[in-house]
């Protein structure tokens, strides 16, 4: 009850005129990155930050809010279309959307998939008004020791579930922690690490560092794939025309989508909360629980389910995300890490005392996504009839556009040329990272939370007098490093464990 | 005895080490590691020191064979990083938002060989972000450049 009248005064906050145009600007610019093959919600996020640095935080979020929410929906256009997703969690919709759209009926691929998006969503947004408030409750349970071990399952679960090595994640993850550590000391403000150097002394400013790591580095690779995008594009019909009164589902259909939709919607939420799942994760768990469900065609062949089931997942899981970020001040995705920076821009902390100090910034935003999800839904379907012509914009194209948002962005987020020096390395370090199987979404992740773990970290220290115990002495603290420690030794033990296999193979063969 | 070969990829952990080398030294150096309490280099000392001992591992590991993925670097990337880096260097001249419009411009007609009516479109899509969204609205003042001291 307690939450449902803190959510009506959240709609207080969003329903104002400027609320309601970013919220709705932000679904429009979030469904054509989304569209985009080859952008991602990742580097979208980024790219765009620069504009909200006008707004005031409530704004400026519901914005970023809206833009990373209808960016799951924008993925499934040219997943559906035109078999390249254009992000990774529309891949899945991929296997059954193409299919579909070969068997004619493209249109109604892309509304099944809209209200997957809608309705899976919808459970997400639910479950998070439902228990983002308690979960701020129990973290405000949390000491220095507990916040520290908190931040270092997050730290570790995301290098361990992006990418297949453990150790390049651990790297990586280090990598990103010390390179915020360069400027200022986060507890005593005394310069460290600067180098003599006047500009290095202010640190590493954060939204240049994340357009360079995400959006140059992926215009670096999407060059590589012009040739693959124009082959796709010759082999494609491009006469197809689509209207919104043919692409309706009929009943039968609608009652074909639904259980997978509630089905996902419900898994992709929590798979959502859990730190370095994401969406991905969630649309590809959707995915494979469907294919244990019964479908009326078998899937990959274009099964209605198939798209919903995907499609539910990774909206929910979008909003799912959210929980831990506001409650907890613990992105669980590289886009996570991106919104919680530029929180921590706005001059807000993220964590339990989040609801309690900034109520109506909370709700609005819980809200706001309430609101960015109808705008998503009807903005998806109105664009339905333009939608060739929105993706028949080639990959080459986009090269020299990005490039120049890239350096137009971190110029304005930082009045300097260093801003834009700082994303020009990052962007070239960030791609020479990716080429070479490091994934840079934990270096994202370690950088934002770094300041946070330190200071707990210390101040923990700082009470215990140095004594290592202060991490063990109660039992939620042993709770939290028995995960903490599962999460390190479990790809060890099993690198081991295959090791072994392998070794009694080869030597009964 | 294995046969362990060079590869590219081992420049990175090779790479962080050094990085890793440098924090430490300079954190001890500078900061010390404990003077009652935690000192500024603290916490950089203890993530430098798991950094150093991680790129170790992912240096020796990466130096067996088969662990190595061969990876190849094309023309066409590095064109996209000389762009930007000429874009940088033409900003001294003729400031940054004549810059990023010149780029388009040649990269768009030299590389991508577009027809002049993309060309035409997508070079005033550009011109109305950048002046109307980042000019206009954000109020960023863009350096002008030589050229702009100049006028």
């Amino acid at each position: 009850m307690e939450n449902i009248s803190a959510l009506l005064s959240g709609f207080q906050v969003v329903l104002t005129p400027e609320n309601i145009g970013v919220c709705m600007l932000g679904a429009v610019l979030g469904l054509i990155v989304g569209a985009m093959p080859g952008i991602g919600s990742l580097a979208g996020v980024a790219l765009l930050l620069p504009l909200t640095y006008k707004f005031n935080p409530t704004t400026a979020i519901i914005m970023l809010g809206a833009l990373y929410y209808s960016n799951m929906y924008g993925g499934s256009f040219s997943a559906i279309l035109l078999n390249i997703p254009g992000d990774s969690p529309a891949i899945t919709t991929a296997l059954d959307g193409y299919p579909m759209a070969k068997k004619g009926r493209p249109g109604q691929a892309l509304v099944a998939a809209n209200t997957a998006s809608f309705i899976g969503g919808t459970i997400g947004i639910l479950i998070l008004t439902c228990t983002a408030s308690g979960l701020a409750n129990l973290g405000l349970k949390f000491g220095y020791a507990e916040m520290t071990l908190v931040l270092l399952i997050a730290m570790t679960s995301i290098s361990w579930l992006i990418g297949e090595n453990p150790i390049k994640g651990i790297v990586i993850t280090m990598l990103g922690i010390l390179v915020a550590s360069i400027g200022m000391d986060t507890l005593t403000g005394a310069p460290r690490y600067d180098f003599g150097s006047m500009y290095l002394l202010g640190g590493i400013p954060f939204t240049p560092f994340v357009i360079g790591c995400v959006g140059f580095a992926q215009v670096i690779k999407l060059i590589n794939e012009r040739a693959a995008d124009e082959k796709q594009r010759q082999g494609e019909e491009r006469n197809v025309k689509l209207s919104i009164k043919d692409s309706m589902l009929t009943k039968h259909d609608f009652r074909r989508i639904l259980p997978p939709i509630l089905r996902s919607g419900i898994l992709g939420t929590f798979v959502g909360v859990l730190p370095g799942s994401g969406a991905t994760t969630g649309s590809m768990m959707g995915y494979a629980m469907q294919k244990k469900f019964k479908s009326e065609e078998p899937m990959g062949t274009g099964a209605i389910e198939g798209i919903a089931a995907s499609e539910a997942a990774n909206n929910a899981a979008a909003a799912g995300a959210f929980a831990p970020l506001l409650a907890l001040g613990i992105p669980g995705s590289g886009t996570g890490a991106v919104l919680l920076g530029g929180l921590m821009m706005w001059g807000l902390n993220p964590g339990p005392l989040l609801f309690d100090s900034n109520p109506e910034f909370c709700w609005g935003l819980i809200s706001s996504l309430y609101l960015a999800n109808i705008f998503t839904l009807l903005v998806a379907i109105l664009v339905i009839p333009f939608l060739i012509k929105i993706l028949s914009v080639p990959v080459k194209y986009m090269i020299p556009i990005i490039t120049c948002v890239c350096i137009v962005g971190a110029y304005s987020t930082s009045n300097s040329m260093y801003g834009v020096m700082v994303m020009f390395v990052s962007g070239i370090v960030g791609y020479l990272l990716e080429k070479n199987g490091f994934p840079t979404a934990p270096m994202l992740l370690a950088f934002v939370l770094a300041p946070m773990l330190e200071k707990n970290m210390r101040k923990a220290f700082i009470a215990s007098q140095g004594s290592l115990k202060v991490f063990a002495d109660s039992p939620l603290k042993v709770v939290l490093l028995a995960i903490f420690l599962i999460l390190i030794f479990t790809p060890i033990v099993k690198n081991i464990l295959r090791k072994s296999k392998a070794k009694k193979t080869a030597a009964s063969v | 005895m294995e046969n362990r070969k060079w590869n590219l990829q081992m420049l990175i952990p090779l790479a962080t080490t050094v990085f890793s080398l440098v924090f430490i030294v300079v954190g001890i150096k500078d900061f010390g590691f404990w003077t009652n309490q935690p000192t500024a280099a603290f916490f950089p000392i203890i993530i430098a020191s798991v950094l150093l001992l991680s790129s170790i591992a992912c240096f020796v590991q990466l130096s067996k064979p088969g662990n190595a993925k061969t990876v190849r670097y094309n023309r066409d990337e590095m064109m996209v990083i000389l762009g930007a880096a000429g874009i940088l260097l033409c900003t001294l001249l003729v400031g940054l938002v004549p810059s990023c419009l010149l780029y388009i411009f040649l990269w768009l007609k030299f590389v991508e060989h577009a027809p002049w009516k993309a060309i035409i479109v997508i070079e005033i899509i550009m011109a109305a972000i950048i002046l109307g969204v980042f000019v206009s609205w954000l109020q960023v003042r863009f350096p002008t450049g030589l050229l702009g001291s100049f006028l």
